[in-house]
């Protein structure tokens, strides 16, 4: 297990650096300059600007000053907030969005798993039927349909819940929602696929000779066994939801790591872009490793295999 | 999304002060506080929340450079003047009066006992610094052009010594004759320097506290002080701030408001649905999709700023058909003839936006010997919405350049890739069709790349916007000389060129405006730009919220008149 | 001996999209306490749904019981009892083992867990005394290191072993019948015999009684007392084994009893499937299921059921050629050559 960490960790790193350099590279071959105002900028003020922030040094010699700086974990200064670095702006914005994909996450999760289940058991019954639809719903209702029409009918006519911002935890129910939905339905329909097909696997037949009673065979036997496949996908969901808050921080106006990437893309915020594109990555890759190593704890044919490639 | 508005603040040369509310479109919805009798009654709380759709970008005046962060520095600080609810005048701020020379070139200022948020006075030194700072930092120093030594400091190369730079600032016309005297030399008359000094630019700032604070000055409540109706209380970067009284200010007995709350809303359906659950008292420059809505009601208010958006036709093109074509004045001619500027502004802006009818639009003012404002004083200079004449001046112009009509569909209009932009390519490419019978491919890109590439004259037809720098014809008509940085379709008349000249060394106002005039003429006249429209914001504020000012060109509003009616 | 079971007139069909498929169709049989009872015929004749009728874990829906009734131990029909009366009985009084090791066993949970679960809730023991227990029951069916085996997944099991746990997981509450469907099918011919052994010396040892489901007429041979042969949701013949193999009445029986090879003679030769396929249960015959494939067909054997005619107390087959007016027929068979 040792070793199949150490191996995932070179890979990550690997992977890491092919993005950096993939970044910059992108970054610096998009024409037009990340400064502000540019409707207003003098050839003057550009070539201070330039040199201020090092753009007039050949393109190598910002990679390797670069390369460097995020070694010492450095991610540089923000070219539109001059007073911010990089490192802050994730700073500050990413508990945001840490925050909301984690209830996001627990809220899909946890609803997601329970309709998959409740599906599942009660198959083929006009119960499963409702699980399924809302399920159905869930996926093809986007993101930026769901949240303006949540904002809208239920924090604006109904008045029950803030339309948007950022306070206490009643301003995190319906951006949780939106971000979390289509995660739900997917878990739903994932889960009750999988309960299906446990459920007809010989050894819930073998745990129900046995004596069990139904809550013992679906908590020992069902759940476990079904949840598997979910754990695959958890990582990829993980990142879904990170990104997906992208466009739900802008809806209700979360002040979250999603919509300062989003502002430093219409900015062209060089080093913002670059910082939160590369802080994603790493995201990724770390949640996918952290799956690899879940999924063995859950399935032990995996575990002692040492791993699967 | 960031908004667009022009970048300083409206200015009448001391001469204007006489002709009081001219043109003043933008003025408070709420109407103005100061009327004797019928005043309404305050509420008990005095707290007004508002939305920007960003974040600003620091509190430090000198490094301020777009419109959220100058509207929001603007609430906190005050310079020598400040412009008053009619949203044009400079009005007496720190400055309690002034003296200008007879050549118009030597400003001196005398000041009041004003404050600082944490006590000590403001003192001429404080302006000398900031004045100096703002032109070393070289934000918006080319604002301060007309300072002698100014341009000196800007042109500097950025790799010149500390010590030639420092010889440099030194020269700058910018003296503190005592404690309370402050002296500014420029070099040629301006009659707009005196609205200028109301701009966040010449904000002053205390050279002890700024040189203790380093980088941080301005990055948080604590790293800062202001010397304006209020002052910055908290700020959560990236997500909200607040600004309270300013115990301190001169005027603080006007100022009725006790606190400002502002949260960073990008989405403009959230800050509405914000609005409509009475989180928030206004929501400023609606979107089309959401005037329709309001329009009507109470909250419901169009103003008018000075910008004005025109289509450029590019004689100089990369692309031979192109080039061809708009080197022909007819085929110019025809293009801008042929755009129905009415229906354009009603169907893609929809927010109080006005067809053009030349460069410079209203309230900029213009003859002071004239009645009314640059607009009206100088006439229409636009030809609009004739697809008859339009048409026989390309069948003219094609025959003189050897084009044939299927030869211009080669022709691409270069736009950006937010929707209103492309929504306004795609009517006007339509119009275009329509009465020419050519068809003009669209090409997006994101909007830096679109100005860098129509900087550099990389397009067909381009689109186009100019905010005021200051209140004076001259900001607009400056970008057309040759040889400007913003002068995209290198349009080159010498006879304009020495119009414009002459005008700035010009101390008579009233030939000044008339040589301004003659130019603007001309350049239209020659037909490498059209103008399309005069911008206009819509804005709903909550019927509760009054006496805000609303300014044509630099800051959105002023809050220092506002206040909560019961 | 006493019944230990008594299935009488058990039907069973399932509700599908293209109909009701009658997949029991009035079972009766009996089982005594210590005996041996198996079940033979081809797949789909209905032993797994009799058999999971009985341990009540057939799904209803889509299954419905539509008549008969099981009496267990001389109590109440297992049809009427509840849910939870019905966990008392599976694991503790009746165990039951399935065709296929490799799936019958969670991949995720260690086997000692999986035995001991039984025993935790059936005999009220700890969890580690389920456990020590789980360790003896797999001493019992013999797989050596059983301590360290407990602790391992069913992966790391062969088929064979994996059959040993289910075995020890079917037997952990000495269960008083156990069934075992097709035990040793899906299991290589040189482990079957060995898994048999173990089985029957392990009920013997307990006391057990087994139903014992096959397809296989060698395993009947092997260890079986009495036998039912079923048909397409019938059963055709029943009758000690000895029966059975020395004078079967069923030409059922007999096309069963010519496709299986003989272990006295090496004449492999005359080993004859039995041609045709059963009929669709969707929509039965009315007259003998076996008709259409029968050589000795008549024409009433396709419009009247036969009845069941008793050859002696324990031996009776339902077949029209048992009807006094039927012609004498000589089925070809070397008969009684099962290897006992
Ligand atoms: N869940 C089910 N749905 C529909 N038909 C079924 C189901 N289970 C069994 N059957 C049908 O019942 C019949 C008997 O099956 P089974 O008892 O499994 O046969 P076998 O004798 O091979 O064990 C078969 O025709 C089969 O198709
Ligand atoms: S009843 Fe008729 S068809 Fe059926 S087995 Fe007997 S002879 Fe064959
Ligand atoms: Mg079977």
């Amino acid at each position: 297990m040792a070793r199949f960490i150490v191996r995932r960790l070179l890979y990550a790193i690997v992977t890491l650096w092919v993005i950096i350099t993939l970044t910059f590279v992108l970054m610096h071959s998009i024409p037009g300059q990340p400064f502000n105002n540019v409707d207003k900028m003098t050839p003057t003020i550009l070539a201070h600007l330039n040199y201020t922030y090092g753009l007039d040094k050949p393109t190598y010699q910002q990679y390797l000053i670069y390369l460097n700086n995020i070694l010492h974990g450095n991610l540089g200064t923000s070219f539109r907030y001059e007073d911010r670095t990089v490192n802050s702006i994730i700073g500050t914005g990413f508990p945001v969005s840490a925050t909301l994909g984690f209830e996001a996450l627990i809220f899909s999760v946890i609803i997601g798993l329970a309709l998959g289940v409740y599906a599942a058991l009660k198959h083929n019954t006009w119960a499963d039927y409702t699980a399924i639809t809302i399920a159905v719903l869930g996926v093809s209702v986007p993101n930026i349909v769901l949240g303006p029409l949540l904002s809208y009918y239920v924090g604006v006519k109904l008045g029950w819940l803030p339309t948007g911002e950022w306070g206490g935890f009643e301003y995190t129910i319906l951006p949780s929602i939106t971000l979390g939905m289509t995660s739900l339905a997917f878990m739903a329909r994932l889960m009750r696929t999988s309960m299906l097909e446990v459920l007809g696997m010989d050894y819930i037949k073998t745990a129900k000779a046995k004596g069990l009673s139904n809550r013992e065979i679906v908590w020992r036997h069902l759940f476990r066994n079904s949840l598997l496949p979910i754990v695959t996908i958890l990582g990829p969901l993980v990142v879904n939801i990170i990104t997906g808050s992208i466009v739900v921080e802008e809806t209700f106006a979360i002040p979250g790591l999603g919509s300062s990437f989003v502002e430093s893309i219409t900015d062209k915020d060089y080093t913002v872009i670059m910082g939160t594109t590369i802080f994603y990555s790493a995201l990724y890759i770390l949640s996918l490793l952290l799956v690899d190593i879940c999924y063995g704890f859950v399935d032990p044919r995996i575990r002692l295999a040492g791993g699967r490639d | 999304m960031k908004k667009w508005k022009p970048l300083s603040l409206a200015a009448f040369v001391a001469a204007v002060l006489a002709l009081t509310g001219c043109g003043s479109t933008a003025s408070s919805p709420g109407s103005s506080t100061n009327g004797a009798g019928s005043q309404p009654k305050l509420a008990a709380a005095q707290t007004v929340n508002l939305l920007e759709p960003s974040d600003v970008e620091g509190f430090d005046p000198n490094i301020a450079d777009e419109e959220i962060t100058i509207t929001a520095i603007s609430q906190i600080f005050d310079g020598l003047t400040r412009i008053g609810s009619d949203g044009v005048t400079p009005e007496k701020a720190i400055a309690s009066s002034w003296d200008i020379s007879s050549d118009g070139k030597t400003y001196t200022f005398h000041l009041r006992d004003a404050k600082w948020s944490d006590g000590p006075a403001v003192r001429a030194q404080d302006f000398v610094f900031g004045w100096k700072r703002e032109l070393s930092i070289d934000k918006y120093g080319f604002i301060m052009n007309m300072i002698q030594g100014a341009d000196a400091v800007v042109n500097l190369d950025p790799k010149a010594s500390a010590a030639e730079k420092q010889a440099k600032l030194d020269a700058v016309g910018i003296k503190a004759i005592d404690d309370k005297t402050l002296q500014v030399q420029l070099t040629a008359p301006t009659t707009y320097f005196l609205g200028l000094t109301a701009f966040v630019p010449f904000y002053p700032a205390r050279e002890d506290f700024v040189t203790k604070q380093g980088d941080k000055y301005g990055t948080s409540a604590a790293t800062l002080i202001s010397d304006g109706p209020m002052q910055l209380s908290d700020w959560k970067q990236g997500s909200s701030w607040a600004f309270v009284k300013n115990a301190n200010y001169w005027d603080a007995s006007k100022v009725q408001l006790t606190k400002a709350n502002y949260t960073i809303v990008k989405d403009q359906s959230q800050a509405v649905n914000l609005y409509d659950t009475k989180k928030s008292d206004m929501v400023y420059m609606l979107n089309a999709d959401n005037t329709a809505h309001y329009r009507g009601t109470p909250d419901y208010h169009e103003l008018s700023i000075d910008a004005n958006y025109y289509a450029e036709f590019n004689p100089n093109s990369s692309n031979a058909v192109a080039a061809k074509a708009f080197k022909n004045a007819n085929i110019r001619k025809a293009f801008g003839e042929s755009i129905d500027r009415a229906t354009f502004v009603k169907t893609i802006l929809n927010d109080g936006s006005k067809p053009a009818t030349g460069l410079v639009p209203p309230t900029v003012p213009g003859d002071p010997k004239a009645a009314g404002d640059f607009r009206t004083q100088n006439g229409t200079l636009v030809k609009d919405n004739d697809p008859t004449t339009a048409k026989a001046d390309l069948q003219k112009g094609l025959q003189e350049a050897g084009l044939t009509i299927n030869d211009l569909n080669s022709i691409h209009f270069l736009t950006n890739d937010t929707s209103t932009a492309g929504k306004l390519a795609q009517l006007i490419t339509q119009m275009w069709k329509q009465a020419l019978g050519v068809t003009i491919s669209i090409d997006t890109v994101p909007q830096k790349i679109r100005v860098d590439s129509q900087h550099k004259g990389n397009f067909d037809i381009c689109f186009a916007g100019w905010g005021a720098d200051y209140a004076d014809a001259m900001t607009f008509s400056d970008l057309f000389t040759t040889g400007n940085s913003q002068n995209d379709t290198k349009y080159s008349n010498p006879q304009f060129d020495a119009l414009i000249k002459q005008a700035k060394a010009e101390p008579d106002n009233s030939k000044r405006a008339q040589e301004l005039e003659q130019a603007e003429k001309l350049m239209l006249a020659d037909g490498y730009i059209s103008p399309v429209y005069f911008k206009g914001v819509a804005v709903i504020q909550k019927p509760t919220l009054q006496g805000v000012s609303f300014l044509p060109l630099g800051p959105d509003y002023d809050l220092k008149n506002a206040f909560i009616a019961q | 001996m006493a019944n230990l079971l008594e299935v009488k007139d058990l039907e069973v069909s399932f509700k599908t999209h293209g109909g009701e498929v009658q997949a029991v169709r009035g079972v009766t049989f009996s089982l005594n306490k210590g005996e041996v009872l198996a079940v033979v015929g081809e797949s789909g004749s209905g032993k797994s749904v009799t058999a999971q009728t009985i341990m009540r874990l057939i799904a209803c829906p889509p299954a419905v019981i539509k008549n008969g009734s099981i009496r267990f131990d001389d109590r109440t029909d297992i049809l009427s009892l509840t849910d939870k009366q019905m966990e008392a009985v599976r694991g503790s009084e009746i165990g039951m083992i399935f065709q296929d090791p490799m799936t019958s066993l969670n991949p995720t949970m260690t086997v000692g867990r999986q035995i001991a679960e039984g025993l935790i809730k059936h005999q009220a023991l700890s969890k580690s005394a389920g456990l020590d227990k789980a360790v003896e029951l797999l001493q019992l069916v013999g797989i050596a290191n059983a301590k360290e085996r407990a602790n391992q997944y069913p992966h790391q099991f062969s088929g064979g072993m994996r059959q040993r746990v289910v075995i020890a997981i079917a037997l952990a509450c000495n269960p008083k019948l156990l069934i075992a469907d097709e035990p040793t099918t899906a299991l290589d011919v040189t482990v079957q015999a060995q898994i048999l052994d173990l089985l029957k010396e392990l009920c013997d040892k307990l006391g057990s009684s087994i139903l014992m489901i096959t397809h296989d007429l060698g395993v009947v041979a092997n260890i079986a007392d009495k036998v039912i042969v079923m048909y397409a949701g019938k059963v055709v013949e029943r009758g000690t084994a000895r029966e059975l193999f020395y004078d079967p009445k069923h030409p059922y029986t007999w096309g069963l009893l010519r496709s299986i090879p003989r272990l006295d003679t090496d004449d492999t030769m005359d080993l004859i499937p039995i041609e045709g396929t059963p009929p669709n249960l969707l929509n039965p015959p009315q007259g003998c299921a076996f008709a259409a494939r029968c050589p000795y067909a008549m024409d009433i054997c396709t419009t009247r059921q036969p009845e069941e005619t008793a050859v002696s107390e324990s031996h009776a087959a339902s077949c029209w050629l048992m009807h006094s007016q039927a012609p004498k027929v000589d089925h070809g068979l070397m008969l009684g050559g099962a290897n006992r």
